[in-house]
Order: structure tokens, then sequence, then C-alpha cells
């Protein structure tokens, strides 16, 4: 979701990382279509699936701050945006899952209202504009605004995090993700501040 | 004391508790319990009995707590209810209904709710197993039916 330059054509590991990573989501739905998974399991799984892998996401960049030098880390760098893609399809599996058994558009509607539910549409919505705008055409046309859409990738991270802690029937793994989502956040306002901030000169000379 | 009595009595503990543990999951049904059943459950007097008898037949645990609501409290109503009960239809009841369980919340009554329709009392067992363990599972299926 976030602009970092991809090797052109279809490289062997990123459609390894694609499978690894929608391989069961895939299941998951297959066994739902079966009924040997059960919708509020479905709707959990997707739920946390999705949450989880915004998180790693969102530690890329601090974790390459951390270790420069790790191929593994530089490698998740250059994959952040197809991860940040298959973050948005569990999304998408788990709100589907959802509209198709309310299929009751003033129910959806009332529900939506509800703080719990609002927020997870909000962060719904945004993740939708990053997809959209999750490749190379869109980051060349919109230039400086894509960064700047990227960044809501935050927003909508903590609405995410709310999402499940106002849902959840025991919200405490929701405020375990969002205590580490806070922390990602602080250290991207740090960072950026210190960016902002013009290096002071102390060369005497 | 000896070491054979001693293993002997660990024994019977071991067995008697469990048999213990799942006679209080037996619920009686307020249509078909007898007079003098009805005398040795929680809070039931004569006069209760015979009232409890008098409001039959009973289509939901809701009618059962109206007839009951005249002559015993909340509190007297919901230890009663860990003994007596007229089970709740999963797929038609209402939350308020649900509440009417011992010791439900308003959360997980709205999760009742929320996972319907139930086809079976296994999706019942593992959608509401997410949140509780297999004993608490085991209690709150005594009071649902699927008919």
């Amino acid at each position: 979701m976030i602009a970092t330059p991809t090797r052109p054509g279809l490289a062997l590991d990123r459609w390894l990382l694609w499978l690894v990573l929608t391989l069961p989501l895939a299941w998951m739905t297959w066994q739902y279509g079966a009924e040997t998974v059960y919708y509020g399991e479905y709707l959990h799984w997707t739920g946390v699936q999705s949450a989880r892998l915004l998180l790693l996401t969102l530690a890329i960049t601090p974790l390459l701050r951390l270790l420069p030098r790790r191929a593994a880390i530089r490698w998740l760098m250059r994959r952040r945006r197809d991860i940040g893609l298959v973050t948005f399809f569990y999304a998408l599996a788990h709100t589907v899952a959802y509209l198709v058994r309310k299929s009751d558009l003033q129910l959806i509607a009332s529900e939506g209202l509800e703080a719990g539910l609002l927020t997870g549409w909000i962060a719904f919505l945004v993740f939708i504009a990053l997809a959209v705008t999750s490749n190379d055409v869109s980051v060349r046309a919109m230039g400086r605004k894509w960064r700047r859409l990227h960044q809501t990738v935050y927003v909508a991270a903590i609405l995410t995090y709310l999402h499940w802690v106002l849902t959840a029937f025991d919200p405490t793994m929701g405020y375990v993700h969002g205590a580490v989502a806070a922390v990602l956040l602080l250290a991207r306002l740090r960072r950026d501040r210190r960016s902002a901030t013009p290096a002071r000169n102390t060369n005497p000379g | 004391m000896n070491r054979k009595t001693r293993l002997l009595l660990l024994l019977a503990w071991a067995f008697a508790v469990p048999a213990m543990a799942q006679a209080e999951l037996t619920l009686v049904n307020p249509n078909l319990v007898d007079k003098d059943e009805l005398q040795a459950l929680p809070n039931v007097d004569d006069e209760i009995a015979q009232a409890i008898i008098d409001g039959r037949p009973y289509s939901s645990a809701v009618d059962l707590d109206t007839a009951l609501a005249g002559v015993m409290d909340d509190e007297q109503r919901e230890a009663l209810y860990s003994r007596l009960f007229q089970p709740i239809a999963l797929n038609t009841a209402s939350e308020a209904e649900f509440l009417l369980i011992p010791g439900m919340s308003k959360k997980m009554a709205h999760e009742f709710v929320e996972y319907r329709p139930y086809k079976s009392m296994e999706q019942f067992r593992r959608e509401i197993g997410k949140y509780v363990d297999d004993d608490e599972v085991a209690r709150l299926e005594s009071y649902v039916t699927l008919n």
C-alpha cells in the first residue's frame, strides 16, 4: 500500500508470496461454502487474519530501520504493497460474508450506524481506496498525492482495531493488536517529525 | 484409614464429581413435571407449584416467567430457572427470552441471535464455544432447542 518500486514481470517470489498468503483464505472460504466452517468462525478468522496482516504491513518500515541489512526485511519491503493487497482481500472476504449473511439493506444500514460497525465500514472504505491505487500506474499518475493517500493506512488501522475491540465478545486480543499498531504509528510520527526538522549545523567551521 | 480405603474413596470421588456435575445440567420441563417434583425445586412451595401447574401449557420461557412474576421475585425465579426451564427455540426466540437463562449476559444473548440460523447443535456448540469453555457451552445448550 506504500510506494515501493516493484520489479517488472511476475517474479517467482511474488507468486509464492501470494500463494502462501491467499491459500489459507481460499481453503477457509471453500470450507465455509461447504458448511464445515460456520459463519461466526469464518467472520472471526478472516477479521483476525486481516488485522494481523495489516500489522505486518505497518511493521515492515520500522523493521527495515532496525535491521537495514537483513535480506528478508528488504524483501518484505519490496513486497509490502502485495502484503497490503492480500490484507485487503481478507478484509473483503470478512465484509462479503457479513453482507451475504445479513442480506437485508435496512438491517445492514441500521447496524452500520453503531460505533462497532461504523468504524469497520470507514476502515474498509479507506482500504478500498488504498487497494485500488496499489499499482504502478496509480503511483505515477498521482505523484505526491499517492503517498499522502497511502498514509491514511494508519487511520484505517486505528479504526480496524477499534472495530475489533467494540464488536468482539472478548476484546483482549483487539487491545493487544491495537497497542502494537499504536506503537508503530508513534514510531512513524516520530520519524516524520524528525525528517521535518532541519538538521542543525554543528560544524563550527 | 488404610491405603486401600483411601484409594477407594479417591476413585469414588473421581466418579461422583463428574456425575454430580452432569446432574446439575438436568433441567425439568414446566409442562411435564408433577407437583411433588416441583415442590422439591428451589423456592417452590405448594402455592407456587400450583401456580406453575395452573399456568400450563407454556409455549416459551417468557410465558413461564410471566406466570411466575406475580408469585416470585427476580432472584427466586433465577434460582428456580437453574432447575426448571421451558427450552428456548434457538432460531426464533428474542434476545429478551435468552436473557432469562441464569447467568446470561446481554453480549452473549446478542451472540446467540447473531449466528442464526442454527442448523445443528454442533453449530451452536462451535459458535458459542469460541467464547466460553465446554462446561458452560453444555450448560447453555441445556436451555435451548432447535425445535
